[in-house]
C-alpha cells in the first residue's frame, strides 16, 4: 500500500523525499537531497553540463513537430537501449527507423521482419514487443500513442515504468523521473545509497528520489543528463569525479575527500580536529539504506563502493548437440535444416538449426544419437550419410546461461532423405547460406554456422589471435632483389 | 665447374639437420670464397642465414657463381646413407645446372656411393640485413639454451626474454601457470661451455614463440655455444659458430605484447 502512495507522491514539488520512505527501518536524513537549494542547483549544473557535453545520438535529433512521431522514435530507442550499449543501438535505430518510420507502418510489419531487424541485439522479445505495441496502438488507440507515463506503461505490452517514463517526460515533457542502470549508479553515489539495489524497497526509495529530483521545465534532458552522466562520468569503474559536475553535492566523494584529509592531517602529524568533520555518513545499523555492517565501506574503493550490487549467481552451464544437416539437392544447391525456436522463452521464433539439449557428460555417440531422435521427430530421416563429422565446439554466453554447443555436420544428397509428417508443431524449412542472411538467426546460430569453415571455432580462433601478435619478418628486414612476380 | 670436398661429413649433416625444418627449400649459393644459404619459414616469421667459408672444406673450387636449389627432404633422404666420418664431396655444372651430385666415401676408402639430386627453382626473395648494434648480447652452452626453450614449451607458446643487470630471464606463462627460468652473469667458471656472459647496453624485454626457437635449437651439435643478440623492437639472432669458418644465425620477429 505505501508504495503505491509513493509513486503518486511524484507530482508534489517537494524537494525532501525523506517523507515518503518505503522498506523497515529509519533512513538517515543524508539519504535523501536537504532542501530546495541543493536540489535546484543539481539540476542546473546537470542541465548546463548536458548542453556542453551531451553525445549526438541519432533519436536526439528531432527535425519535425509530430508528437506522435516524435513519441514513437523515442519508444524505438528507449527499447533497443535497454541492456545494450548505445554505440551498439544507434545502426539498428537508423535502419529501423527507416524501414519503419510511423508507429503505422511498423504495426503492418511482420514477426519475421522484426526480428530479422533486431537479429544482433539480443533479448529478442523486445522486438517482438515493439510490433505488439504498435499494433496495440493502431487497434485499440486510434493510432496514437499515450502522452502520458501512467497511461504508457498500462496500455503499451512492453513498456514499464522506465521506458513510460522515459518516453514521456522526453517526448511530451512530464515531470517525472527516471531509474535505470545509470541512474542507480549516480544516485547511490550522490546518497550513499548501500543498500541492495536488487531489492524492490531500495528501487521504491531510488525512483522517489529521482522525482524528487527531476527538473520541471526540461524534465527529459534532465532525465537524459543524469543517464548520460553516468555513462560517461559517473562510470562503474574509474569514475572521472575532478570532471563531474555534481561533485559538489556528492556524499559519496566528500567521503572520499574527507578520508584524504584525514590520512594527509595524520602524516603531518596534526590530530584531526574531530568537529570539522561532523557532517559525515557513518553507517548506521538501523538505517536499511546505508552499507550493511557486513559489508562495510571500503576504502580502496572510494566512490565505486555504490551502488551496492548483490553477489551474482553464476551463469548456469548448458550443454546442446547441434546438427547441421547439409543436403545436397539434385538441382546442385546445398541447403540447410532449419527449425524455429517456440514462441516463448529463450531466443524465442528464432531460426536456428536442429540441437537438443544433452547432459554435460554426454559422449560423441550418444550426442548422435539424440540429434537423430531429434531429427526423426522432425520427421526428417537420412537414409545414407556421405559425410559425417564433429566440427568441435563454441560457446555462447547468454546473459544467465553459458552455454556450450557441439556441432556436428551430417552431409547427404537430396535422394537420400526422406520427410515425413513431423511429430512436432514446429515450423522448420530448407535454405541455403544465402538465404539464411535473411533470416532472423542469433549470433550464437551464426557463430555455429561459421563452424563450418572453421572460423569461429576455439582452436582457429586462438590461432588467428596468435597471427595477430606475430609480425614477420618482413617489416624489419627489407627485401634485397626485386619481387620476381 | 663446382667441386667442394668436406673431410668431416658430419658437418654437413648437422647443418642440414638444423635448416630443413625451417626452411624446407633453400637456395645455396655458392661462390669462390664461401657457400651460404639463405631462407625464410612459410610463415615469414623466421629467417635462417647460413655461411660457410672455403676454409671449411679440404677442396673447394668454384669457377663460377652458382645457385643450387636444394629441396631439403630429399637432401636430407642422401645425407642419411652417409656416416659421421664419411667424406662428402658436392658437385655441380657451372652454368645453370638441374642437378648436383654427391659423392660419399666411407674413412677408409672400401665403400663409395654417389647420388644424384633433382634441382628446384627456387623464387624466394632475399632480405637484406642490415648490421645492427644490439642491445644485449647473451652467450651461453648451446645446450642449456636448447633445455630451457623445451622445458619451457611445456608451459607456454612463448618466451618473455628480459635481460637486466647481468641476468637473463626466460619466463613463459600458459593455461596451467607460470614459469620462469633465471641465469646470472658468470663468466668465471673454468671451462666455457658452463659459463654465461651477458654483455648488456640497455635492457630489454622481449616475447618471441617458441615454436621457432625449438627449431634453432636443432644447431645445438654443431657448436657448444650459443649467442643470444636482442634489441627493443627488433628480431632477436640467435647464432651458433661453425668452428672458425662459418656460422649459423637465425632472425626471428618479436611478438606484439597484447594490448587488450
Amino acid at each position: 500500500m505505501k508504495r503505491k502512495q509513493l509513486s503518486s507522491s511524484t507530482d508534489e514539488d517537494s524537494a525532501a523525499g525523506s517523507s515518503s520512505l518505503p522498506g523497515s527501518g529509519e533512513i538517515c536524513s543524508a539519504h535523501s537531497f536537504q532542501d530546495d537549494f541543493e536540489v535546484s542547483s543539481i539540476r542546473s549544473n546537470l542541465l548546463g553540463w548536458y548542453d556542453e557535453n551531451k553525445r549526438d545520438l541519432p533519436w536526439r535529433k528531432c527535425s519535425h513537430n509530430d508528437v506522435n512521431r516524435r513519441l514513437y522514435e523515442v519508444w524505438v530507442s528507449e527499447i533497443m537501449c535497454q541492456q545494450t550499449q548505445v554505440g551498439t543501438v544507434i545502426n539498428y535505430y537508423n535502419k529501423w527507423i527507416k524501414k519503419w518510420p510511423t508507429v503505422e507502418r511498423l504495426a503492418k510489419a511482420s514477426v519475421d521482419q522484426v526480428i530479422e531487424a533486431w537479429a544482433g541485439l539480443g533479448y529478442y522479445s523486445r522486438g517482438r514487443r515493439l510490433l505488439e505495441g504498435s499494433q496495440v496502438v493502431m487497434n485499440d488507440l486510434d493510432g496514437k500513442i499515450p502522452h502520458s507515463s501512467a497511461e504508457l506503461m498500462k496500455r503499451i505490452p512492453g513498456v514499464g515504468r522506465y521506458t513510460a517514463c522515459a518516453i514521456a517526460s522526453i517526448s511530451c515533457k512530464e515531470p517525472v523521473g527516471v531509474v535505470d542502470g545509470n541512474v542507480i549508479r549516480v544516485l547511490s553515489r550522490m546518497r550513499c545509497i548501500g543498500a541492495d539495489t536488487s531489492q524492490p524497497a531500495t528501487m521504491e526509495y531510488l525512483w522517489s528520489l529521482a522525482n524528487n529530483l527531476v527538473d520541471h521545465e526540461r524534465p527529459g534532458d534532465f532525465n537524459q543528463s543524469v543517464m548520460e552522466l553516468g555513462a560517461t562520468v559517473c562510470t562503474p569503474k574509474n569514475p572521472a569525479c575532478s570532471t563531474c559536475p555534481v561533485s559538489g553535492y556528492c556524499m559519496a566523494y566528500k567521503k572520499v575527500e574527507r578520508e584524504k584529509k584525514l590520512s594527509e592531517e595524520r602524516l603531518s602529524g596534526k590530530t584531526p580536529d574531530e568537529n570539522e568533520n561532523v557532517k559525515d555518513i557513518e553507517d548506521t545499523a538501523s538505517c536499511s539504506m546505508c552499507l550493511p555492517s557486513s559489508e562495510p565501506w571500503d576504502k580502496a574503493q572510494g566512490v565505486m563502493n555504490f551502488p551496492r550490487k548483490a553477489k551474482k549467481k553464476p551463469p548456469r552451464e548448458q550443454k546442446n548437440g547441434v546438427c547441421l544437416v547439409q543436403k545436397m539437392t539434385n538441382d546442385g544447391h546445398i541447403k540447410y535444416l532449419m527449425v524455429q525456436r517456440p514462441e516463448k522463452g529463450l531466443l524465442a521464433s528464432m531460426w536456428e538449426f536442429p540441437s537438443v539439449e544433452i547432459s554435460p557428460d554426454c559422449t560423441e555417440t550418444k550426442r548422435r544419437e539424440e540429434e537423430e531422435q531429434y531429427l526423426n521427430l522432425l520427421g526428417v530421416k537420412v537414409q545414407k550419410i556421405n559425410q559425417r563429422s564433429s566440427l568441435g565446439d563454441i560457446v555462447h554466453i547468454f546473459s544467465h546461461i553459458r552455454q556450450t554447443y557441439e556441432i556436428d555436420l551430417v552431409v547427404a544428397l537430396e535422394d537420400d532423405i526422406t520427410e515425413s509428417e513431423p511429430e512436432t508443431d514446429q515450423n522448420m524449412k530448407w535454405v541455403t547460406s544465402k538465404e539464411m542472411e535473411d533470416m532472423g538467426i542469433s549470433t550464437a546460430m551464426k557463430k555455429v554456422f561459421g563452424a563450418i569453415d572453421g572460423s569461429t571455432t576455439n582452436k582457429n580462433k586462438r590461432r588467428k589471435q596468435d597471427e595477430k601478435n606475430q609480425p614477420k619478418l618482413d617489416r624489419f628486414f627489407k627485401r634485397k632483389t626485386p619481387s620476381k612476380t | 665447374m663446382f667441386e667442394a670436398r668436406l673431410q668431416q661429413g658430419g658437418l654437413l649433416k648437422k647443418i642440414l639437420e638444423a635448416v630443413r625444418e625451417l626452411v624446407s627449400d633453400g637456395l645455396w649459393d655458392c661462390d669462390g670464397s664461401a657457400i651460404t644459404l639463405q631462407g625464410m619459414d612459410s610463415s615469414h616469421v623466421a629467417l635462417v642465414e647460413m655461411y660457410l667459408r672455403a676454409e671449411a672444406f679440404d677442396h673447394y673450387r668454384c669457377d663460377r657463381n652458382v645457385s643450387l636449389g636444394m629441396n631439403h627432404a630429399h637432401l636430407s633422404k642422401i645425407l642419411k646413407c652417409a656416416n659421421n666420418d664419411d667424406i662428402i664431396t658436392l658437385k655441380a655444372a657451372d652454368q645453370d645446372p638441374d642437378t648436383c651430385s654427391l659423392i660419399l666415401e666411407s674413412k677408409g676408402g672400401e665403400k663409395t656411393s654417389d647420388f644424384v639430386v633433382n634441382l628446384v627453382r627456387i623464387d624466394a626473395d632475399q632480405l637484406g640485413i642490415p648490421e645492427t648494434e644490439y642491445s644485449a648480447h647473451i652467450k651461453m652452452s648451446a645446450g642449456e639454451f636448447q633445455r630451457i626453450c623445451r622445458d619451457l614449451s611445456q608451459f607456454g607458446d612463448a618466451v618473455q626474454i628480459s635481460c637486466s643487470k647481468q641476468e637473463v630471464k626466460f619466463s613463459s606463462t600458459g593455461e596451467t601457470g607460470a614459469a620462469n627460468i633465471t641465469l646470472s652473469h658468470s663468466a668465471t667458471v673454468d671451462k666455457e661451455e658452463e659459463s654465461v656472459t651477458v654483455d648488456l647496453k640497455e635492457p630489454v624485454d622481449l616475447t618471441f614463440a617458441l615454436r621457432f626457437l625449438n627449431l634453432f635449437s636443432k644447431a645445438s651439435p654443431i657448436s657448444e655455444m650459443v649467442t643470444l643478440s636482442l634489441s627493443q623492437d627488433a628480431p632477436l639472432v640467435v647464432e651458433y659458430k661453425i668452428g672458425d669458418s662459418g656460422h649459423i644465425r637465425y632472425f626471428l620477429a618479436p611478438k606484439i605484447q597484447e594490448d587488450e
